[in-house]
């Protein structure tokens, strides 16, 4: 009996200690592999005046692909494109390595690129505006677009920001600076040496010092 | 020894349904965190390079310049090869008064960028923005129907072209923080009229 008895509470503190161990071991799975997603961190915001965190595989034009069908078509292609040019070469300047052209950069997504064009926004509207698709804080997609109702004024370098008179290279070089990931300056900073002004001006003309430093920071 | 054992069966069951319970929580957050993830809302964010309109341009060149106040804004999706989907909304203003006298309708709906739709939303800086019951006015760009407004009109400059009028007499253009007299400024769009 009392072999029975301690047979019993052997059976008993052994089925104890399996089930102890199946529970813990079930929850060191759950522990394991619960927790971390839970817990996993987001992307830090940027802190400088970055709309969205900028990833280089954005980076592509698709400057051959411009369609000028306003409702004011312009012949004069060949001089836009070549005003185009001028601010590619700008910002291939400022961030190195990476090259900002028509050309497929390799595993960049589709949708994760920056496409220039033009489209007939009215008589009533902008020289040019640039549209970012976000998901969080991340840049899905980013299209340039110059009004067809203005081009009649880009066919030449004017250096200025008149009405008819227009530098396409400085709207370029704003917009441009909308689709790598710039916010308007003055949101920030007020006054600044910046093409990121929001208002066109000379400033538009070429990068800024502020420019300069963003662009290091996050095209290194 | 059957009493410890039992104590230490109810401590172990105990702790192990706290941990679940934490991890099943945590478990739960990240589903509805992926969910959420999917559901994400899409932001499309326009910004873009106005032309300097002056009163003057606007007041003489544009169709109408409506006083009124605002009486629905209803969110429209727009597609187009060029830009994909974006959100527009369509405002429709209870009419006072057309300052040139053209406009004779009791209301006039004009286009504006901007809205939200399910998960899309769109924020146009140059846009104007209403609010219903909001007093304004604002000037009116002719239909353009091969444009991205289609066959709607539209406020003609954006912001430039859009006062909030307040109960005090003055009017106001909120994006570039200026402000002027009501009447000032609408024997200023007459005389650029010619009225």
């Amino acid at each position: 009996m009392l072999n029975n008895l301690i047979q019993y509470e052997d059976d008993n503190n052994m089925n104890n200690k399996k089930t102890m161990t199946s529970i813990i071991a079930l929850s060191a799975l759950i522990v394991t592999f619960a927790m971390p997603s839970a817990f996993a961190s987001e992307t830090p915001i940027e802190s400088y005046y970055w709309q969205t965190n900028p990833e280089t595989c954005y980076l592509e034009t698709e400057l051959d692909d411009i369609d000028f069908n306003g409702s004011r078509s312009t012949s004069n292609q060949a001089d836009i494109i070549s005003e185009l040019e001028v601010t590619r070469s700008t910002y291939n300047t400022e961030m190195g390595t990476i090259d900002i052209l028509g050309e497929d950069s390799g595993s960049c997504s589709d949708t994760r690129r920056i496409e220039v064009g033009a489209f007939d926004f009215g008589n009533w509207w902008t020289y040019g505006q640039e549209s970012t698709a976000s998901s969080g804080t991340t840049m899905l997609r980013s299209f340039i677009d110059f009004n067809t109702n203005w081009l009649v004024g880009f066919d030449k370098d004017s250096e200025a920001c008149n009405r008819l008179d227009v530098d396409m290279e400085w709207i370029y070089n704003h917009e441009l600076g909308h689709g790598i990931g710039l916010k308007h300056h003055s949101h920030v900073f007020g006054t600044a040496d910046t093409l990121m002004g929001s208002s066109c001006s000379s400033q538009w003309d070429s990068f800024g010092a502020d420019d300069h430093g963003a662009v290091d920071q996050h095209y290194p | 020894m059957q009493k410890n054992t039992k104590t230490l069966s109810i401590s172990a069951i105990i702790a192990i349904v706290a941990i679940a319970s934490v991890s099943l929580t945590t478990v739960d957050f990240s589903s509805q965190q992926t969910e959420l993830e999917t559901q994400e809302t899409i932001v499309q964010t326009i910004s873009g390079s106005m032309p300097a309109y002056t009163l003057e341009e606007l007041a003489s060149g544009t169709k109408y310049a409506i006083i009124g106040t605002v009486k629905q804004i209803t969110p429209i999706a727009v597609e187009s090869e060029r830009m994909q989907q974006t959100i527009f909304s369509d405002v429709v203003v209870k009419v006072k008064e057309d300052l040139n006298g053209l406009y004779d309708q009791k209301e006039i709906s004009v286009r504006i960028q901007g809205g939200t739709i399910d998960n899309l939303q769109t924020i146009s800086e140059p846009s104007a923005e209403f609010e219903v019951g909001e007093k304004v006015l604002f000037f009116v760009a002719d239909k353009e129907p091969d444009s991205m407004w289609g066959d709607n009109y539209y406020v003609a400059g954006g912001y430039l072209g859009k006062y909030k009028l307040d109960d005090n007499g003055n009017a106001h253009r909120d994006k570039i923080n200026d402000s002027i007299g009501e009447q000032d400024l609408v024997s200023k769009i007459k005389k650029f009229r010619g009225n």
